[in-house]
């Protein structure tokens, strides 16, 4: 069974404010098919980075793609699963998360690899925009 | 059937479902952090599954035991969370118990990982496996 994975007007997270408007549902979510992945997001001296827990996915089946300033993921499994579940509690079939990036993303150089069940990207900060701790002298 | 047996129950979820996370505060929403993985089980003709999705660890950080028909699968290790801004799961500390019934063949047991998913298999005792129907002549 599939259903809308997300309320259109909850599709972007407006991550780097840690507001979580689209997770508020996981735990009804969750019983469906159709989980939504989490995810962890570090905000690093040179890059942010981001792990997306999709386990049992192969690297063709998510796509990444970049429209204006919103990181979209997607995850597609076309192939039918027919085993019989007696107890069903996740299922990464199908689903699309949103990410509205900061200003100082360098969308030409993000970079994305799939292992041990995670999606991780590392999307590098743009030169000119890391400040270094700088003391100012008085004159 | 294998019954599910929970250490930590996801109440809390629906507390927030229902009451929106800003009766807690802030302190509470962002404590929300998925830490117990979620498990499918899967039955076959002369088998059953337990899959769980645990991303991101070794084979080595498992820790799985069976005692008086409850199999218990743990992990215990340290995690970075430097620099974190938003974090929604964390699959570094967990214990997960599982009922199993008597009709399996506990020395049999199984388990392997990839892909981020810890699968189980538990075969089935020859008694227990349902067999096809038979015809049978009239002499």
């Amino acid at each position: 069974m599939k259903r809308p994975l997300e309320n259109p007007l909850r599709l972007i997270d407006e991550i780097f404010n840690n507001e979580r408007e689209s997770n508020k549902n996981a735990f009804l979510k969750e019983s469906y098919c159709g989980t939504m992945p989490r995810m962890n997001i570090k905000d690093q001296e040179k890059n942010y980075f981001i792990e997306i827990a999709a386990p049992g996915m192969k690297k063709e089946n998510f796509s990444i793609n970049i429209d204006q300033m919103i990181l979209g993921i997607k995850g597609d499994i076309n192939e039918e699963d027919k085993r019989e579940y007696t107890h069903k509690e996740f299922c990464f079939e199908q689903f699309e998360r949103k990410i509205k990036l900061p200003k100082d993303a360098n969308f030409d150089e993000i970079k994305a690899e799939y292992k041990q069940g995670i999606l991780s990207i590392n999307i590098p900060k743009k030169e000119e925009q890391i400040i270094k701790n700088k003391q100012i002298q008085i004159s | 059937m294998l019954v599910r047996y929970e250490n930590k129950p996801s109440i809390p979820n629906l507390w927030e479902d229902f009451f929106g996370p800003n009766l807690m505060g802030d302190v509470y929403h962002k404590s929300r952090v998925s830490n117990l993985p979620s498990a499918n089980i899967i039955e076959e003709k002369d088998k059953y599954f337990i899959e769980l999705a645990a991303p991101g660890l070794e084979k080595a950080d498992f820790n799985i035991k069976l005692s008086e028909n409850v199999l218990t699968v743990s992990v215990e290790k340290e995690e970075n969370i430097e620099n974190a801004t938003q974090r929604e799961f964390s699959y570094t500390s967990f214990s997960r118990g599982f009922n199993i019934p008597e009709t399996i063949q506990n020395e049999k047991i199984k388990a392997e990982y990839e892909n981020g998913i810890l699968q189980i298999a538990l075969p089935k005792k020859e008694e227990a496996i349902i067999k096809p129907p038979r015809e049978i002549k009239i002499s």
